[in-house]
């Protein structure tokens, strides 16, 4: 049974970086992404980096006349040690690997956050 | 089972080169202050800094501040010693002068002293050198031949010519004669750089990353050939950061080559493996990430390198490995070797290992 934790208000979150706070014995980063928050375990599957001190960038996209661009739309957020990109909707990694980021749901109400844990 | 942690590569360095300035003495200082160290620091782009991020301190750079590298480097893993390699300044031995870089050596090597060993006796160093004037660096290898925590000398993998040409002889013997470790790292190319491939430089830093090993490969091939090690026994390498599977591949390529042509190499008087297993060991770091962790020490075991690997954390830079993660690629009974016995068969008798 998930426990509803109070994490802070929507004021609180950027839009491209974590907010870090102590959920009990976890470390969560909250970020804000198209108006809606999003919540990860502070922790990179890779080895176990503080995941949320990582910058939220743009996904590289590789257009169809081979043309570089910026996928605004589908932001990562990039390991502040070893640099493994993934994806900030869905944890999973950019470069295939079955190591994916932990994310936890999470409740408005009246501006207030709550994460599922 | 117990062991202890020696980290053979720890990266520190200075907040700005202001802090050198004490130790620089005229015309260098001016100079120094006019133009800085005269090469570039950072070449190649990459995507990833350089450094980890959570490593930078809130002023200057990764790797400046003690107290921040203490907390998260020595503290957090129990190091019981951590040998300093330092940052930036091994670019000295491919400056095109001679005397300002042999200044600037000194003076870092003296701030290394007063800044970071005295802090803290978990603390080794490493001595840097402009190895273009082979006595000036021998001398100075000489000057800190009793201090109790200077273990090494570190050296680029890149050089102008094998370390092993004559012109090198006095820095390799006065490390031989003081006992000390020879360590090689890599340097980032600049205009004074020569290219780590025979093809060009690599294109970027993924390319160059990636073929950091060559230089070393090199290194170790014509260390071994010349018969050097013949000439000077106690000569040990620790070469860091540029892998080591290589090394099985020269090994078993060596041996092989040495039965027929060995009147090429007549100041040899062993197999050519032998050599690599006695004088050479090769920092973990950064640990190949095989498809199935136990794969790599399979392959360990078929070069019976066991005794060759020593842990290196390379803090604070982005690839660096920590124990942890180390253990996971490390099979219980082989870790008191690779975190402690194999440096530590080394580093004695300075170290209380
Ligand atoms: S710890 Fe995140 S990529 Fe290695």
């Amino acid at each position: 049974m998930k426990e509803r934790h109070f994490f802070g208000t929507l004021e609180e979150l950027e839009v491209g970086r974590f907010c870090i706070r102590e959920i009990g014995k976890r470390s969560i980063g909250v970020t804000l992404h198209q108006g809606q928050p999003i919540a990860i375990l502070n922790y990179c599957p890779h080895a176990g980096s503080p995941m949320c001190r990582g910058p939220i960038v743009p996904k590289l996209q590789i257009n169809k006349d081979n043309t570089l661009g910026h996928d605004e739309e589908n932001p990562v957020v990039r390991c502040p040690w070893h640099g493994w990109e993934f994806d900030l909707k869905t944890g999973i990694a950019v470069i295939p690997s079955r190591l994916k980021l932990a994310h936890f749901a999470v409740e408005v109400e009246n501006n207030q956050i709550y994460i599922l844990v | 089972m117990s062991y202890q942690i020696i980290d053979c590569d720890v990266h520190n360095t200075y907040r700005s080169q202001v802090e050198l300035y004490p130790y620089l003495e005229e015309p260098w200082l001016t100079r120094l202050k006019e133009k800085g160290l005269g090469y570039p620091l950072i070449t190649y782009f990459s995507s990833v800094d350089i450094k980890r991020l959570d490593s930078k301190p809130e002023i200057g750079t990764s790797g400046s501040d003690y107290t921040l590298l203490r907390e998260q480097l020595l503290d957090r893993h129990n190091i019981r010693y951590a040998l300093l390699t330092g940052e930036g300044i091994l670019g000295l031995s491919l400056m095109p002068d001679a005397a300002f870089p042999a200044a600037l050596a000194r003076a870092n090597n003296q701030w290394l002293v007063e800044k970071w060993l005295n802090l803290d006796v978990r603390f080794l160093g490493s001595l840097h050198l402009a190895i273009q004037d082979p006595a000036a660096a021998a001398a100075e290898i000489y000057r800190w031949a009793d201090h109790p925590q200077i273990v090494q000398v570190s050296i680029p993998a890149t050089t102008q010519l094998p370390l092993s040409h004559p012109f090198y002889r006095p820095v390799l013997r006065a490390a031989a004669e003081t006992g000390m470790l020879i360590g090689l790292h890599f340097r980032q190319v600049g205009p004074t750089v020569p290219a780590i491939t025979p093809i060009g430089a690599p294109s970027n830093y993924l390319d160059y990353h990636g073929l950091v090993s060559l230089p070393y490969m090199s290194q170790m091939v014509m260390l071994i050939t010349s018969g050097v090690l013949e000439e000077l026994p106690a000569l040990k390498f620790l070469m860091m950061e540029g892998g080591f599977i290589w090394a099985i591949h020269l090994m078993w390529r060596l041996d092989k080559d040495y039965r027929a042509v060995y009147r090429l190499a007549p100041g040899m008087k062993k197999l050519p493996s032998e050599y690599i297993r006695q004088h050479f060991k090769f920092g973990l770091q950064p640990v190949y990430e095989a498809p199935q962790a136990k794969q790599l020490w399979d392959v360990v075991e078929a070069g019976q390198l066991q005794h060759n690997l020593v842990y290196s954390s390379d803090y604070p830079h982005w690839d660096s490995d920590e124990p942890d993660f180390i253990n996971r690629f490390v099979p219980e009974e082989w870790r008191k070797a690779i975190f402690e016995e194999n440096a530590a068969a080394w580093l004695r008798p300075k170290i209380g290992l």
